[in-house]
Order: structure tokens, then C-alpha cells, then sequence
């Protein structure tokens, strides 16, 4: 698959990011028409009509298994092997033109991804007397991930009619890396039921990974859990109302090992970051961690299922208590330490709890017109417990710090701005004002002043779907929600900022000039205007929204029409549009909530300027044949 | 049957022999017992203090200009609020631009830590104890200008409280897997620590490459040191020991700039792959654009001292 990417985010290539940042005077023409480089904001007029940005993979799944049927040996007793490939080819090619980047640039990445999967199970599955099923696993698995990649870079091209790196008179890059990790695990399973009424389950496993430490690689994990289902019970079978009830529960132990390949290892490493004057260096990149081992978690999950009235209303609630140990997070360290920022740790607790909810009903439902609605909800609360050994706060919390707006504080979320908190501009002195850690507003915060302002995680997210029918026709609405989560957009210090070069907000308009003036920027002399726009709660707003994700309308052509056309079985006409409006809060115009910038678990809710997502419109017809 | 048996066992087998794959060795990191294990690995520690050194934050620019901004030398019209900061004396604690200038130059503090300490205990019989005396005396010349470089930016000068205001922390040892929580040293014990590695250093350099620690570069650098502590027959001592030196002469126009004259005592050498790393290096940010950033142009003060030179 072919895609032709732009950039995002904290990049001047970036469509959004540049049309924020571009001053409105500079022209994209010259006189002649030709496209002019408009400096470090980027022409992006001319990126988008000239430049090329291609991203392309290709993914190849097999998968193989032969089943014996061991009944002769023992009744029930089958081996299962099967033996799975993942190829994934990813290969990407930029060219900036003249225009663009004087001389010119191309680059283009190759890399191949090779996973294999190995399992083999032994399975023994039986009924005893009538009403007892029994099922046990045990089995082994193994998996192997290599992954290989190429760059080559290049500038100074002597023309645009010339698009490869060939072509290019410096060599920038020419570069392999090459990495990869193994896991083992030995499990088995248990599942015993008894009428389907009574359901006992049961799980062990070992897992060895090779990203951890060599002293701590394998660690072991197990379940338990069982259901009932009270509608199959005598006591319930009078009640006319009750289609089913269902109770369940479980308890667990798992791991998680999604750290990078070789990140328990120290690294000195070579290449031209390391090299001098031509002559090959080593530097020290990474410290060792033999000790580094799986994060894990225990959690708890008790669920009621019921479905009513003819199965026109059914509801299902989980409670959940998720704590996870040994997280694994980048412990920043100081500085002087070699100028390392940070070793991977296992540090600390944290703890997710809340309530999952899915409700689906049928309001409606007659020969011609079915009405259905279904929704479900997240409540999810995210508590730090505790980081042995990090750094403590003014107010004697542990915390790790995540980014610079946001930390992992014990008894907080893990996710946390931490920030100084922006009062305003004072009608009577002309000057921004930000608290200060005394609880008095203050001109000059230090960093000293920062307090938690905001949370990255919502209070709750969650979808709603309503399908209306009508004869031959129907109407699909899909909203999406989040409520109660903060964003943390990084351009605001670009386009709030009144003594930068690039362009700025109209909100910079409203200058203080005298006293009683309600203003948004400081007066031209206060001291404050050129520390108006640093980092602080200013920059962080609610991420809540409610965004109409999905609306479809369908006709299918009544059974009458086509067998009389004869050829086809069935034809649906219909009709889609996709993120049709967001309702968002305010200070958001041309910021999407729901942003992307970084993928790390703690610098959740950042972005520079994610771009908003597509509207997209489909008409299609499906045909049965 | 008994081939039935033969398959599960086998295929068993095959995971248990798997197990074994766990201890996954990377092909291109090093561990510092083999970045030590001979002559040519350590002295390629050595070359990575050079590189380290290039970076932009240490020897190739961002620290330099920070001094030009604040001295009006140096514009800045450029995109960095962080760098504006420091132009218009109002640094927050959260200027990240500075936090990398105290980053990179630990960085290159720790590389040099690394060969003062491990140098001396490679057992490598091609490695002569007159080469790594030499090895060690380049690392301590570096480590000895990074912090005259960095205890001038986080010090009073000794005119202020004489030298008894704190400076940076003083790290002589390299990192090791133990985490240090070093606290800052005085001004006066941050320069005891830059004139005794220069002196230690002097004897082991020669005048051989400008490119690498010269005994010159060491010379000058303890002169100007002494000058700052207005030691004035020391610095004269040690700068006439340079300017007799047949070894560095002066150029007589600036086309010696871009070259490995002998008119430097010390010049870090950048090739196209080095330095420069994000254009927020010197010739990226004082560069016109197209070329460069063009966020940091010359001033016309400055321009016209220039031009009045022949």
C-alpha cells in the first residue's frame, strides 16, 4: 500500500504547523508565478505540489499447522503444531526540491521486518457422564522477531528532473541498523464446566524474553476465574422477563515486556555520531540494567451480564481493579552522570480502576420501523502508588518525570501536567500574573511554582450508536466521546508569543493599555511581555469532545426488484460521511483533540499542532452475487 | 504410534534447544569491558570525546552564540523561544536549550572521565605507556576546557565573591552503572581542578596536531585561565611560552578560517557528517538563508569591525 504522507506536529513541513507559524504577508509566487522559499517556515504550497513523501508496505502472513488426533493414545488427547511467518516490508522515499531546500534532498528507508511464530499444544478435551466438559492445554511457544533497515541520504542535485539519491553530489547517509528480540513461553490451561451453568478456568504461564536483563528474563503469570449463570438456575426460571443473567469473575497475573531491543544493555557505540576527523570513535550512549525484568500486573474483574424483555433491553457492567508492579519507565537521572537522561527501570505501582458499561436496547421494533441504540462507557481512574527511589517534590511526592510538561506522581495520575498555573493579565498593573507556590500571584514564576493543573486522562470515553430501519432503508449514527482529559499544546508558545518572528494569534490584539483594561497580553512594557507566552497552564486546555464519528445511509433493493433483474442475489445503495463535526472546547479553532504527538506512556495528551482529521464522503453499492 | 511420539518430543525439543536464543547479543553495541580491551577500541573512546565535543551545544555553536546574543554581536530572528530567552536576559528554569548545553558538555566531561580513568588499565602490549600518557593528556586538555567553558556560564566571575560562589558540580570519575548525585563546587575549586589537569596534561602533549590537543592549545588555555584569576605574571608566562613556539604562528588575513592553520593552537575539525546536527549549530544559525537558518545574523556593528580589518 502506496501512501503519500505530509508532515505533522513540530515540523515546519507541516501543512498545519506552517499555516499557524507563516506570517500572512509572505507569498507563496513570485512574480513569475515560480514558488519562493519562504525561509524556515516552510513554502508548504510548494511541498505539497513538488515535493515527494512516499510510504509503502507490504506485509506477506502465513501460517501452517497439522493437528494429530491422538484419541488412540488417550479419548480427547490432540497435539497441535503450527508454525506462523509475519513479513512486513516498509520502504519510504522523500525528495525536496530546489525550491524548497536549495540543492535539493532525498533519502530513502528500506526496512524488512521478519517475525516467525512457533506453537505447539497438547490439548485433552472430554465429557464426562453427560453434563461434565473438561478441557486441558498445555503447550509451548516461541517467537522470533528480526528486523533489518536501510537509509541513504543525499543533497546537492544539479537539477529537479533528477529524483534519486544517485543523483545527489553529497552523501548524507548510508546507513544499516539491524535488531531484534526472542520470546519463549511454556503455558497451560484448564476450563471445566459443568451444565454450562458452572464455568471454572484456570491459567499458568512462564515467559522468557530477551529484552530483559540476563538475570531476570522469565517470569511467570496465572489466572483464575469462573461464571454462573443464575437464568439456568431453578430459582430464576419463573421469571418470565429474564432471557439470561450471568455472573463472572476473574483474577490475574500478566506481563508486559514493550521496551525497546536491547535496552537492559549498555551501549558504546560507533558510527558518525562517535567518529572524528575521519577517525572511528566509541561513545557511551546507554547504561546497563542486568537487572531489568517484567513489568506486571494483577488485576480483578468481576462482570454482570443480563439480558430482558425478550432480549430487547441487555446490559453488562465489569467492575476492574488492574495494579501493576515493577513498571517499566525512563528513570531520569542527572545529567552529570556521563550525560545520560535517563536509565530504564523497573519502578513503582500504579493502579487502573473503574467500570466498563455496555448497554444495547431496542426501542422500536415493528414490521416496518426497528429502532436499536447501544452504548458503552469507560470510567477509568489512574493512581500512582508508589516510585521507590524517584526524586521527591516540594510537597514530598515521588514522581518521574515524563516530559517537560507532564510528571508520574504518587497519588496522582501518570499522567499528570505539572506546570505553573497562568492567572491572567491584572486590569490595574498591566501585568501577567502566573500563582506562585505561597498561593499570591507573582510577575517572575519559577519552577519552583509548578502545582499539577491538569490530568491527560479522561474522567470517562465512550460511543454511542443509533440504527434506525425502515422498510428498505437504513440510518446508522456513530458518536464518539471523551470527557474530563487536558491537552497540552506545545505551538501555543509559538503563536502566543508577541516577541517571536512568526505569525500570532488575533487574541494578541487585545493589548492592556490602561487601568481597568480586561486584556489578554500584557502591556507593551510590562516586564512580563516577553515571558508572556512560557510554559505554563496557559497552554493547557480541555481535550473533552464529542465528535459525530460516523453517519450512514443505506437502501437495500427489495428481494421483488432483483429477482427480477436475476443476475445479482442483493444490492445496498448507500452513503457515508465520516467525522462530520466535533463539538470541542474552547481555544481549540484548528487544534484537533484528540492528539497524537507522542506515543510514550508518560507524555500522554502533548501535541505541537496535530492536524485535524479528515471529513470523508463515500457513496458506494454492494452486490451479491 | 511410537512416530507420533517422535513428533511431539521433537517438536519440544526444538523449543527447549530455542531457549538458548534468549540471550540475543546486539551486533553493534559495545560493552565498556571491550570499548577498553586494546589500544585501538580505547582510543576510539578518545575520538568519541572529540565527537562529543562537536556537538552543537559544546564546541560547535549554540554555546559560543550565546555570549554574542547577549553581547549584541549576534541577532536573533529566529524560531527558538528558548534561544530568544537567553538573548533577552529572560531564561526561565524551563529553557530546554540550556538544559542540552549542560547535557552535551557532561557528556563530553564523562568520555573524557572515561579514558583518564581506563586508559591506563588497558592491557594491550602495542599500547606504549608514552601513547596513553599522551591519550590521557588530550582527554584531561578537554575536560579541563569544558569546564573553563561551563563554569564561566553557571559562575559569578572571580571579581564577584572571589571564586567562593558556586560553579558547576565536579565530576572526575566516569559513569559506571552508579548513579551520582553530585553537588556544585565552588568557582575556585572548579579552576583549582582546569589549571591542575592543564599542568598534568602539558608535559604528556606535543605541537604535532592542531587538530587534537596540542601542548600550545594547554599553554594557552592555562594562560587565559590565569588571566581571569588576574594572575598576571602566570599568564604572561604561559602566553609567551605559546606566542614563542615555532609551532603556531599568525595568519596574516582571515582566509585561515576555514583551515588547520598554525595560527590555531587547537582546531576541532568538522567534516560534512559532523557538528552542525539540526542546523542549530554555528554556520546553521548565523547562515543566511536559503542555505542556512538565518536565525542568528551578524550585526551591522559587528559586520562593519570587520570590514574596517584588511
Amino acid at each position: 500500500m502506496v501512501t503519500v504522507r505530509v508532515g505533522s506536529e513540530n515540523n515546519t513541513f507541516a501543512p498545519l504547523t506552517s499555516s499557524f507559524l507563516q506570517t500572512p504577508w509572505v507569498e507563496a509566487f513570485d512574480e513569475n508565478g515560480g514558488y519562493t522559499n519562504t525561509g524556515f517556515i516552510r513554502n508548504v504550497i510548494a511541498i505539497e505540489d513538488l515535493n515527494i513523501n512516499d510510504a509503502n508496505s507490504f506485509r506477506t502472513v502465513g501460517n501452517a499447522f497439522a493437528r494429530l488426533d491422538l484419541g488412540s493414545l488417550l479419548d480427547g488427547l490432540s497435539f497441535r503444531t503450527s508454525f506462523g511467518v509475519d513479513r512486513v516490508l516498509l520502504e519510504e522515499f522523500r525528495r525536496n526540491f530546489d525550491v524548497v531546500t536549495p540543492g535539493g534532498t532525498a533519502s530513502n528507508y528500506y526496512g524488512q521486518q521478519n517475525k516467525y511464530v512457533f506453537t505447539n499444544t497438547l490439548n485433552y478435551a472430554k465429557t464426562f457422564g453427560d453434563f461434565h466438559d473438561l478441557n486441558l492445554t498445555a503447550g509451548t511457544a516461541y517467537e522470533q522477531t528480526d528486523i533489518r533497515d536501510i537509509t541513504v541520504s543525499g543533497n546537492t542535485f544539479l537539477s529537479d528532473r533528477q529524483i534519486n539519491v544517485v543523483s545527489a553530489a553529497t552523501p548524507e547517509t548510508t546507513q544499516n541498523t539491524v535488531t531484534g528480540n526472542r520470546l519463549v513461553g511454556y503455558f497451560g490451561r484448564f476450563n471445566y464446566s459443568y451444565k454450562n451453568k458452572y464455568i471454572v478456568e484456570g491459567s499458568i504461564r512462564r515467559d522468557g524474553s530477551s529484552r530483559f536483563g540476563a538475570n531476570n528474563q522469565y517470569g511467570t503469570f496465572w489466572s483464575a476465574g469462573g461464571a454462573w449463570t443464575l437464568s439456568e438456575e431453578n430459582f430464576l426460571s419463573d421469571v418470565s422477563w429474564l432471557n439470561s443473567l450471568k455472573l463472572r469473575a476473574n483474577y490475574g497475573t500478566a506481563g508486559n515486556d514493550r521496551i525497546g531491543d536491547f535496552a537492559s544493555l549498555e551501549n558504546f557505540e560507533g558510527g558518525v555520531i562517535s567518529n572524528y576527523n575521519g577517525a572511528a570513535g566509541l561513545r557511551q550512549l546507554a547504561a546497563a540494567n542486568p537487572n531489568l525484568q517484567w513489568e506486571r500486573s494483577q488485576s480483578y474483574n468481576i462482570g454482570l451480564e443480563a439480558s430482558v424483555f425478550n432480549n430487547r433491553l441487555t446490559v453488562a457492567v465489569d467492575v476492574y481493579n488492574k495494579r501493576t508492579t515493577d513498571l517499566l519507565l525512563n528513570v531520569p537521572i542527572p545529567q552529570t552522570n556521563g550525560g545520560l537522561n535517563s536509565i530504564l527501570q523497573n519502578v513503582g505501582e500504579m493502579e487502573n480502576r473503574g467500570v466498563d458499561l455496555d448497554i444495547s436496547s431496542t426501542n422500536v421494533s415493528t414490521p416496518d420501523f426497528e429502532w436499536t441504540t447501544s452504548l458503552n462507557m469507560g470510567f477509568n481512574t489512574n493512581e500512582v502508588l508508589s516510585l521507590p527511589g524517584a526524586n521527591t517534590d516540594s510537597e514530598g511526592r515521588q514522581f518521574v518525570t515524563g516530559s517537560a510538561n507532564q510528571r508520574a506522581i504518587v497519588g496522582h495520575s501518570v499522567n499528570s501536567f505539572y506546570l505553573i498555573p497562568y492567572i491572567g493579565v491584572n486590569p490595574q498593573t498591566g501585568d501577567a500574573e502566573w500563582m506562585s507556590a505561597e498561593g499570591t500571584p507573582t510577575t517572575t514564576p519559577t519552577s519552583g511554582d509548578r502545582v499539577i493543573v491538569g490530568d491527560a486522562n479522561p474522567t470517562f470515553v465512550g460511543g454511542i450508536r443509533n440504527v434506525f430501519k425502515y422498510k428498505a432503508f437504513d440510518l446508522n449514527v456513530f458518536m464518539n466521546f471523551s470527557y474530563g482529559n487536558d491537552i497540552a499544546i506545545g505551538g501555543l508558545r509559538f503563536t502566543e508569543n508577541p516577541t517571536g518572528t512568526f505569525n500570532k494569534s488575533t487574541r494578541l490584539l487585545n493589548v492592556w493599555r490602561q487601568p481597568g483594561d480586561n486584556a489578554y497580553l500584557p502591556a507593551y512594557d510590562s516586564p512580563t511581555f516577553n515571558t508572556f507566552a512560557q510554559r505554563s497552564s496557559a497552554q493547557v486546555l480541555d481535550g473533552s469532545f464529542l465528535r459525530l464519528r460516523n453517519v450512514t445511509l443505506g437502501y437495500t433493493l427489495p428481494a421483488s426488484v432483483t429477482d427480477r433483474i436475476g443476475v445479482i442475489k442483493g444490492a445496498r445503495f448507500y452513503a457515508t460521511a465520516n467525522n462530520l463535526f466535533t463539538v470541542k472546547a474552547d481555544g481549540l479553532d484548528g487544534i484537533d483533540p484528540e492528539v497524537t504527538d507522542r506515543i510514550a506512556n508518560t507524555r500522554q495528551g502533548e501535541s505541537f499542532f496535530t492536524p485535524p482529521q479528515a471529513k470523508t464522503y463515500l457513496f458506494g453499492v454492494r452486490l451479491t452475487f | 504410534m511410537r512416530k507420533i511420539y517422535l513428533v511431539s518430543l521433537l517438536s519440544i525439543g526444538i523449543l527447549f534447544s530455542c531457549d538458548d536464543n534468549l540471550q540475543l547479543e546486539p551486533e553493534d553495541q559495545l560493552t565498556q569491558a571491550v570499548a577498553f580491551s586494546n589500544k585501538t577500541l580505547a582510543l576510539g573512546v578518545l575520538a568519541g570525546a572529540y565527537s562529543a565535543a562537536q556537538q552543537d551545544d559544546v564546541l560547535n555553536g549554540t554555546n559560543q552564540l550565546m555570549g554574542e546574543w547577549q553581547a549584541d554581536n549576534v541577532d536573533f530572528v529566529g524560531s527558538f523561544p528558548t534561544f530568544n530567552e537567553i538573548r533577552l536576559y529572560s531564561t526561565l528554569s524551563d529553557n530546554g536549550s540550556i538544559n542540552a548545553v549542560w547535557d552535551d558538555n557532561y557528556e563530553t566531561i564523562g568520555t573524557a572521565n572515561l579514558v583518564i580513568k581506563n586508559v591506563p588499565l588497558v592491557e594491550d602490549v602495542e599500547f606504549t605507556a608514552a601513547e596513553k600518557a599522551n591519550a590521557v593528556a588530550q582527554a584531561k586538555f578537554l575536560r579541563a576546557l569544558v569546564y573553563f567553558n561551563i563554569s564561566n556560564w553557571w559562575a559569578q566571575p572571580v571579581q564577584v565573591d572571589g571564586g567562593n560562589g558556586l560553579a558547576v558540580p565536579l565530576v572526575l570519575e566516569p559513569f559506571e552503572g552508579e548513579v551520582q548525585f553530585p553537588a556544585r563546587a565552588t568557582l575556585n575549586e572548579v579552576q583549582a581542578q582546569v589549571e591542575r589537569d592543564l599542568l598534568d596534561a602539558i608535559p604528556d602533549l606535543d605541537n604535532s596536531d592542531n587538530s587534537l590537543a596540542t601542548k600550545g592549545a594547554a599553554q594557552g588555555l592555562l594562560a587565559r585561565l590565569y588571566l581571569y584569576q588576574e594572575k598576571w605574571a602566570q599568564a604572561a608566562d604561559y602566553a609567551n611560552q605559546v606566542i614563542s613556539d615555532p609551532a603556531f604562528t599568525l595568519a596574516t588575513d582571515y582566509t585561515f578560517f576555514d583551515t588547520e592553520s598554525s595560527e590555531f593552537l587547537f582546531t576541532l575539525v568538522n567534516n560534512a557528517d559532523d557538528g552542525q546536527d539540526s542546523g542549530q549549530g554555528f554556520s546553521g544559525l548565523t547562515n543566511p538563508t536559503p542555505e542556512g537558518r538565518g536565525d542568528a545574523p551578524f550585526t551591522d556593528n559587528l559586520l562593519a569591525a570587520y570590514a574596517e580589518e584588511p
